[in-house]
């Protein structure tokens, strides 16, 4: 969902964007064509989902977030996220430069809805609508194709449990064709240690475990505990937890990416306990 | 009264190990885990006992004992009782090695970057607190003091700059853990910890001899400065190991001698043995109990435990020293 | 028969020498009190006869070997050293205390072993110190305390006994038994030499006496030589002189020079 932060917007049509927030470069960067954007978070520059967006992101001017860079900067609108400074919200709003707040879209009908209400308000209406059209046309055809059975596949965070329903990843691994048997119904997270993942019954078929972003950290490393390696043998899976934070329409990609390596994985011999 | 401690800390240790293997997340009965055990191939039973709990409960024994030990050797080298492993840097050293690696994003690249650089770190901190402290405790003491403050402020600077994620992993390494340790983060920790164990040994008739102040036990043929080195060695060999492999695990260090030296007539040779096994008795028993005290499922760290059972018993020690001090 | 020898001793501290030139020659039984004003260099001399401070310059030697080529353990067993005021740093028991003192002795490991057992029982039972064979030595008065620390210091049966003010914070009656006890080691042949603050009782007990002043020695001889009334002025600087005879000996002061 997108809330206009008051009724200050005085142009209809930004001009030039800044985003401080990494799921709104990456949307902003989807919606605009580059000499429009102001800036975007030297973490998003830096941590780039696609090749495409990578490339646009290189030429692009990064910011830390900082409030006097939005000051100087003086864009036409600022893009923020729930968590963004309040400092940064005041004193833009005093300085008459309207900030707009992206809500984590953690399924589909939300990242639809959050697309197209950031391509009217950039006015980008048809780039938006188009995003969302090879979005819906994508999950169609996950949907045709999908797998008789569900796949049975557990996100582990390492260490402290498994991601739950109320997630990005849950939307994505279930347009991928897969099925989380233990996440409760409305958890963003469920605590299950190794031991407790290790005497699951029936065991799930795949193991899926975060990476990450490339040159940067991983998660806990007990993902490569030597008892899971020897409990689900190859049938371990990583998924790149960056791709997997921001509710773009690139996250049906992302379902995609998902279903080919399950699909692999499920070919290969499942190790399994007796 | 002396053989009595011994056996009572073996005993105590003991139940300890058996508790380590038989309690978990996971219920199973000594019937399920003996006939894993005793069946070839994998299955659950032996997958959680021989992956899972056995190589935690080893690293725990060893973790213990070294805190333990090295906390009687420092307490009577330092004629302090509130000395602790700790005091001589190396654990921040440790430390700092560890979370540097975790923070470069080697620990991603390669499993043992963590465990490594922090022997790496904390034999660097040794190195220093003895190229400055040497010749004197008190100087000793100091030293050790700036180089913890050294580690402190390395590990607080890459808090400070380090992404999300890696900020996480660092606080979690920090809180101190054995939990899903792995054997190969014992056969790490295993060459070095007995190695140092044996230094720390080979000191005791020179803390024996400090009972009597140190001009005395130099005019007794003890050489401080080689008692001191030895002492360093040891320490930065076993603690290093230990706190690379484990984290930071406070008090019980500090806490075992206490326990064990008045059964023993307070003679600081004497409290060596008693303190690594109770040391060891007591991260067991503490690690067992982390497995049950939960919050929402999760599981409590290790070293948060036994710095929330540990301070109060600190508490009560100033009390005390307060009391009998002139 | 034990020669230590002290040559032409320096030791400089900031740029002071507080010991100057010092050369003396022990040999043999005898209790040699070393007196001098505060700050005359006592307690450094002793050190450095002992063995645990080195000089700037000069040489004390042992039968002839200078004490910096002696292996710490071997000079530790021909010499016993008291310093001043000693204190136990935790409550071990009397026995454990006194056992401390056969530390040269001992092996790495393990437990006293029983060749060893005879001596210690000697030494507890030659300081009196049976009745508190297991009490705390931190529950010991200061009396007690002192024959402890003397047990400790004589039980490994050490040929020179160097003790820096045996006497310092003991009440009269211990004072005396100290000295006492230190006389009766000397005459049964054993070197002993102690600093001794006290004028009399060093004129009562020494059968030498050494006087230092500014770190050098002034006097050196018989009591009757030494402490003189010009000697008490020059290094105390008060009118004094001994009185009496041996055991009636005593230093009666008249007036601050």
């Amino acid at each position: 969902m997108a809330l206009l932060a008051g009724a200050a917007i005085a142009a209809p049509k930004p001009m030039r964007v800044m985003s401080v927030n990494q799921c709104a470069d990456q949307l902003i960067m989807l919606l605009l064509p580059p000499d429009r954007i102001a800036s975007v978070t030297y973490l998003g520059r830096r941590a780039a989902v696609t090749p495409a967006l990578a490339a646009k992101a290189r030429g692009l001017k990064a910011n830390q977030g900082l409030t006097e860079q939005a000051l100087t900067d003086r864009p036409d609108l600022i893009v923020a996220g729930l968590y963004t400074t309040t400092t940064l919200r005041t004193l833009a709003k005093r300085a008459g430069i309207p900030v707009m707040e992206l809500e984590p879209a953690e399924d589909f009908d939300a990242i639809r809805a959050q697309t197209l209400r950031l391509g009217e308000a950039l006015g980008q209406q048809a780039r938006a609508r188009s995003l969302v059209a090879r979005m819906d046309a994508t999950l169609a055809e996950l949907k045709r194709t999908a797998p008789p059975q569900p796949i049975k596949a557990i996100g582990w965070t390492g260490g402290r449990g498994v991601v739950g329903r109320r997630s990005l990843f849950d939307a994505i691994l279930t347009a991928a064709g897969g099925y989380n048997p233990v996440a409760d119904q409305d958890a963003f997270e469920r605590t299950l240690d190794l031991e407790q993942l290790l005497s699951l019954k029936p065991q799930p078929d795949v193991l899926l475990y975060a990476s990450g972003e490339p040159g940067g950290l991983a998660g806990p490393d007990n993902t490569r505990h030597p008892a899971l390696v020897r409990a689900y043998g190859p049938r371990r899976l990583s998924y790149r937890q960056d791709a997997y934070q921001c509710g773009t329409p690139l996250a049906a990609d992302e379902a995609v990416a998902l279903r080919r390596s399950m699909l692999a994985a499920m070919r290969l011999p499942k190790v399994g306990l007796p | 009264m002396r053989a009595a401690i011994t056996l009572i800390s073996a005993a105590a240790l003991a139940v300890a190990v058996v508790l380590s293997i038989l309690v978990g997340s996971v219920w199973m009965s000594p019937r399920d885990i003996l006939h894993g055990l005793t069946t070839p191939g994998p299955d659950l039973a032996s997958l959680i006992v021989l992956d899972l709990r056995a190589p935690r409960t080893l690293l725990g024994l060893l973790v213990g004992a070294t805190l333990g030990l090295s906390g009687a050797v420092l307490q009577g080298l330092l004629r302090n009782p509130l000395a602790d492993p700790g005091l001589l840097g190396v654990s921040s050293g440790a430390a700092f090695g560890a979370v540097a690696a975790i923070y470069y994003g080697l620990a991603s690249h390669f499993f043992f970057a963590a465990p490594l650089l922090g022997m790496v770190g904390a034999l660097a901190a040794a190195g220093l607190t003895y190229a400055f402290g040497r010749g004197g405790t008190l100087s000793m003491i100091l030293a050790g003091a700036a180089v913890s403050g050294l580690g402190g402020a390395g590990v607080s600077l890459a808090l400070n700059f380090a992404p999300i994620n890696a900020a996480y992993e660092i606080m979690t390494w920090l809180q101190g853990s054995i939990t899903d340790k792995t054997w190969d983060h014992v056969k790490l920790a295993l060459p070095l910890i007995p190695l140092g164990w044996t230094a720390l040994g080979f000191t005791g008739r020179g803390l024996d001899a400090l009972a009597l102040g140190e001009v005395q036990a130099a005019s007794l043929g003890v050489s401080l400065n080689r008692l001191r080195l030895v002492a360093l060695i040891g320490v930065a060999l076993s603690v290093g190991a230990a706190t690379a492999a484990a984290g930071a695990i406070g008090f019980v260090g500090l806490v075992a001698p206490h326990l064990v030296r008045p059964f023993v007539g307070h003679q600081p040779r004497r409290t060596l043995l008693p303190s690594a096994l109770f040391g060891a008795a007591l991260v067991l028993l503490a690690d067992v109990a982390s497995r049950l005290l939960r919050y929402n499922g999760e599981e409590i760290k290790l070293g948060v435990l036994t710095s929330l059972v540990g301070t109060p018993f600190f508490f009560w020690l100033v009390l005390r020293l307060r009391r009998t001090a002139p | 028969m034990t020669i230590l020898a002290a040559e032409n001793l320096t030791v400089r501290r900031g740029g002071r020498a507080i010991l100057d030139g010092v050369s003396a020659r022990f040999e043999g039984g005898g209790l040699v009190a070393v007196i001098g004003a505060n700050g005359a260099g006592k307690s450094t001399l002793l050190a450095v006869l002992a063995g645990l401070l080195k000089p700037d310059d000069g040489v004390v030697s042992l039968d002839g070997e200078p004490l910096a080529r002696i292996e710490g353990r071997a000079l530790a067993r021909r010499r016993g050293f008291l310093p001043q005021s000693p204190r136990a740093e935790w409550p071990i028991s009397v026995e454990r205390l006194v056992m401390l003192g056969l530390t040269p002795s001992l092996p790495a490991f393990g437990d006293l072993p029983a060749e060893l057992k005879p001596s210690l029982d000697r030494a507890i039972a030659d300081c009196d110190l049976e009745a508190h064979r297991d009490q705390p030595v931190t529950t010991l008065s200061g009396g007690e305390l002192a024959r402890a620390m003397l047990a400790r210091a004589l039980v490994g049966e050490p040929e020179i006994l160097i003790a820096d003010e045996p006497m310092a914070g003991l009440d009269p009656r211990h004072a005396l038994d100290s000295m006492t006890r230190l006389r009766g080691l000397a005459l049964a042949g054993r070197m002993v030499i102690a600093s001794v603050h006290d004028l009399t009782l060093a004129a009562r007990f020494a059968g030498r006496i050494i006087a230092l002043h500014q770190g050098r020695v002034v006097a050196d001889g018989a009591v009757r030589e030494t402490l003189t009334p010009d000697l008490l002025r020059l290094i105390f600087a008060v009118e004094a002189q001994v009185r009496g005879e041996g055991q009636g000996a005593y230093v009666d002061f008249a007036a601050p020079a």
